[in-house]
């Protein structure tokens, strides 16, 4: 189930909303909660609940063993404790989200005729998995106390709002927030409000920008010229933002109404003037999560210059792989991590001396060419794509607009994105006055009558040759 | 405390709009939807299997789209919302290259004004059309002592108006039926200017024009002497007339234009059961139309069986079995004949509860003759077999 579907909208959102406000204490609330996330989950993969749930249960008893070794001293047995728990986390994500793609290549690569069974990848295993391992290393830091209630940890696993679609939530941010939180009524209207926002990205901005990328790369190579895939780079730039800090906004939104409180994880990342600078802004929670327990580790910056390249390298190969199991995605964080390491090394002096538009126009630049790297995971439509950008092939402006003129839509949603990525609107902020508070109630909802409608449409399917 | 009053008041809109679409899907969904001309979409049983595989979920998503309140109206307003302001980028590029197609609103438009289907092809067509012929000669040996008739109606499909070239199926199928010629009729177009004279701009239906040219040749074809019957001066029914081609761009409409017709007195039967009179034509021409105008409201619906009886001895009795483009011509046809019998193949059984039997039919209703009539959906789709 995702948030911008109607089954969420009008079943599970308002049900949960009503039984969650319903129940007296704590205990109850967050019972309304785990059953209401585990059946957020079943709706869309009703099998692979109990994964996610076996998961849990493996962090759940490697936590109790890490913390009964910790209380003893045994420092060889915890580390132990700590390894096998994290082998079995990884080698779960491993089976289901790598090892079709690992057998496959195998399989190219010595001409062999390994067979394994088509693996079904469960939604949102790489953001739970990491989830719960930062849970179980936490607790071995010695940062987050041990969770010996298996429903309170299943819980912080499977809440529904940053379940399937991030953002990443550490055990440390919503450990107090669990047993001890208050919801307030500013607390519930704001986490409404920021729902709204979130869903109009997705269900407006995304989906309108969407339909123009998909558009360019579906169609044949030569079906346009080099003007019309930089403009679906661009749509497709839009869309991969509006959709994932949609998601966001709107997971960030629906815990703020239950009183939980979430780190942020965008902050307008299209206005970074260097690549370092889009690191920090786009999707923070997976950045910070490679950085604290992967880059840190393995020794960060603080090691030889051809270690800390290896380092970098493996961070983002990593990086990109968490995005999927494909080379595109190897490629697109190996492509980072090149610009990142030159960035590091030589261009950030350049930079500095560089007027800030330009420095954007660099950033913007070499993102809008990673989403392309990104986007196509076939490599054969990616050369072909970036081959379109970068060779002049002239565009038949009549024939673009002919074959589909749903083109047409990249000259209203991209100029929309690009409004919507700066950070005007938080500046509009109107006054904390009666009228002020009552028009912005009016404006949220007229917004979210308009996803509403946008949402709604999406199951318009007449029929035409049937009468009643 | 005003402020309050004013949070809980902007939450309690949410909820209730929310809580209501829920309630209305799940204790009282309606039944039709008709912006969407179909069955609305009802909420699923729940069951353990129904969810494990994933079925009542797909169903009740498609229930919530068309139950929760205004569902409809959302439909109608984003439809017309998008179609307005894509129209206004197309329109500046149609105009600027009227002999081109231009892919939108998932059809094509040409010349700015009309949207069309597209073009089929032969090769596609075929293997559909040599069934087609060789079921229907089955069925002209089968019933040799009645007189079949064929009539082929041409639109956008058959032909692709850039270029001129025709797809010819009308040719390709009468070339495989074992029917005199003179026995088998083809409505042609042969170019965009005849086509945009006889077809509605936004409906899949020939208009008054066109209807009016195949009711005439249809006469010629079946042998009537009779004089035809004759129309009066066109009138604009309706100034705003959005067809079926126009279902997700509303925005697209044109006038809806017939010619009122004097028609004798006939008895109809509809599905079995006596009616006031097929479409709303005298109505509609009077100003007194109920609702939205649309080809069906006008002329009439589909109906699994329609009886004309004007009453009259020694003009025999016809069966027309086609689809919608035969209700544009059912009642002027039927001023011909002692009764018509008009079938629709897929609705017969649905509404008169019994699967059609041609032979049945034809000893029953004492009929030496049938005309078969369609475009070329009607002689391709499985929906239209004569079954036996």
């Amino acid at each position: 189930m995702v948030f911008s579907s109607m089954p969420f909208l009008y079943f599970l959102f308002p049900v949960v909303m009503v039984a969650y406000f319903l129940v007296p204490n704590r205990t109850w609330r967050n019972s309304v909660l785990l059953v209401s996330s585990v059946f957020f989950y079943a709706w869309g993969e009703p099998k692979f609940v109990l994964l996610m749930l076996a998961a849990t249960l493996v962090a759940w008893v490697g936590g109790l063993f890490i913390h009964r070794f910790q209380l003893r001293g045994a420092a060889g047995a915890k580390r132990a404790a700590l390894i096998l728990t994290v082998c079995l986390l990884v080698a779960n994500l491993v089976v289901f989200k790598y090892l079709n793609f690992v057998v496959d290549n195998l399989n190219l690569l010595f001409s062999g005729r390994l067979s394994v069974p088509a693996i079904v990848l469960p939604i949102g295993i790489s953001f739970y998995t990491f989830q719960i391992l930062s849970y179980v290393i936490d607790l071995y830091r010695g940062e987050v106390a041990v969770q010996r209630n298996f429903f309170w940890l299943a819980l912080y696993v499977c809440f529904f709002p940053q379940l399937i679609a991030g953002p990443i939530v550490r055990y440390q941010t919503i450990e107090h927030e669990i047993r001890h939180r208050k919801e307030t009524l500013d607390e519930v209207v704001a986490g409404f409000k920021r729902f709204i926002i979130g869903l109009a990205k997705k269900a407006l901005l995304a989906n309108g920008a969407a339909v123009v990328a998909e558009l360019v790369y579906n169609s044949p190579r030569d079906a346009y010229g080099t003007a019309v895939y930089w403009i679906a780079a661009l749509a497709y730039t839009m869309q991969i933002y509006f959709d994932f800090s949609g998601y966001s906004d709107m997971a960030i939104g629906l815990g703020r109404i239950f009183g939980f409180h979430f780190l942020e994880n965008f902050n307008y990342p299209y206005i970074s003037r260097s690549i370092t600078e889009f690191w920090r802004r786009w999707h923070i929670s997976l950045s910070t999560w490679f950085r604290d327990y992967i880059y840190i580790p393995l020794g960060g910056n603080r090691v030889s210059r051809p270690r800390w390249i290896l380092n970098f390298l493996i961070v983002w190969g990593l990086t990109g792989l968490w995005h999927g199991a494909s080379w595109n995605f190897l490629l697109w964080g190996f492509y980072y991590a090149a610009l990142l390491l030159l960035e590091k090394l030589w261009l950030h002096r350049l930079l500095d001396k560089l007027p800030g538009l330009i420095r954007w126009a660099y950033a913007f630049f070499c993102v809008v060419v990673g989403w392309v790297i990104f986007d196509l995971t076939d490599f054969s439509r990616m050369a072909d794509a970036l081959g379109m950008m970068f060779t002049y092939h002239p565009t038949d402006w009549f024939g673009a607009v002919a074959a589909n003129a749903d083109l047409l839509w990249a000259a209203v949603w991209i100029p929309l994105g690009f409004v919507c990525m700066l950070p005007i609107l938080p500046r509009l902020k109107l006054p904390d006055t009666l009228w002020g508070r009552g028009i912005s109630h009016v404006l949220h909802l007229a917004l979210a009558g308009l996803c509403v409608m946008v949402i709604l449409s999406s199951s318009y399917n007449p029929f035409i040759y049937f009468r009643f | 405390m005003a402020k309050k009053r004013l949070d809980i008041l902007f939450l309690a809109v949410i909820l209730l709009l929310l809580l209501a679409g829920l309630a209305r899907t799940l204790l009282f969904p309606k039944e039709i939807n008709t912006y969407e001309n179909r069955y609305a979409d009802q909420a699923p049983a729940l069951s353990v299997s129904a969810f494990l595989d994933g079925s009542y979920q797909t169903e009740l998503d498609a229930a919530l789209g068309d139950q929760v309140p205004f569902a409809q109206h959302c439909k109608k307003l984003y439809n017309l919302g998008t179609s307005a302001l894509l129209n206004a980028m197309v329109q500046p590029i149609a105009q600027s290259h009227p002999d081109r197609y231009i892919n939108v609103f998932n059809l094509r438009l040409f010349h700015g004004t009309h949207l069309t289907y597209y073009t089929s092809t032969l090769s596609e067509l075929a293997p559909e059309l040599d069934a087609r012929a060789e079921h229907y000669n089955q069925v002209f040996a089968d019933c040799p002592d009645t007189e079949f008739y064929v009539y082929y109606i041409e639109k956008d499909t058959d032909i692709d108006f850039e270029t001129g070239e025709k797809v010819g199926t009308c040719d390709y199928l009468t070339s495989r039926l074992n029917l005199p010629e003179d026995r088998i009729g083809c409505y042609r177009i042969d170019n965009f200017d005849q086509f945009s004279q006889r077809f509605y701009r936004t409906d899949h239906h020939w208009n008054a024009q066109g209807s009016y040219e195949g009711y005439l040749q249809v006469l010629d074809l079946l042998g009537v002497e009779e004089a035809p019957l004759t129309h009066g001066e066109a009138v604009t029914v309706s100034p705003h007339f959005s067809g079926s081609k126009a279902a997700s761009a509303p925005i697209l409409s044109e006038p809806f234009v017939a010619y009122p017709v004097a028609f004798p007195q006939m008895d109809i039967t509809i599905n079995g059961a006596a009616a006031e009179d097929y479409g709303a034509q005298d109505a509609w021409l009077s100003g007194q139309g109920a609702g939205d105008i649309s080809y069906g409201a006008f002329y009439g619906g589909d109906m699994g069986e329609i009886i004309f009886r004007s009453g009259t001895q020694g003009r025999g009795n016809l069966l027309v079995i086609g689809e919608s483009f035969d209700n544009a011509i059912l009642k002027l046809l039927a001023s011909h004949f002692d009764s018509l019998y008009s079938i629709d193949l897929r609705y017969y059984e649905i509404y008169m509860g019994t699967q059609f039997s041609l032979s049945d039919y034809l000893e029953r209703h004492q009929i030496e003759r049938v005309l078969l009539i369609g475009n070329v959906d009607y002689f391709v789709s499985q929906d239209f077999l004569l079954e036996d």
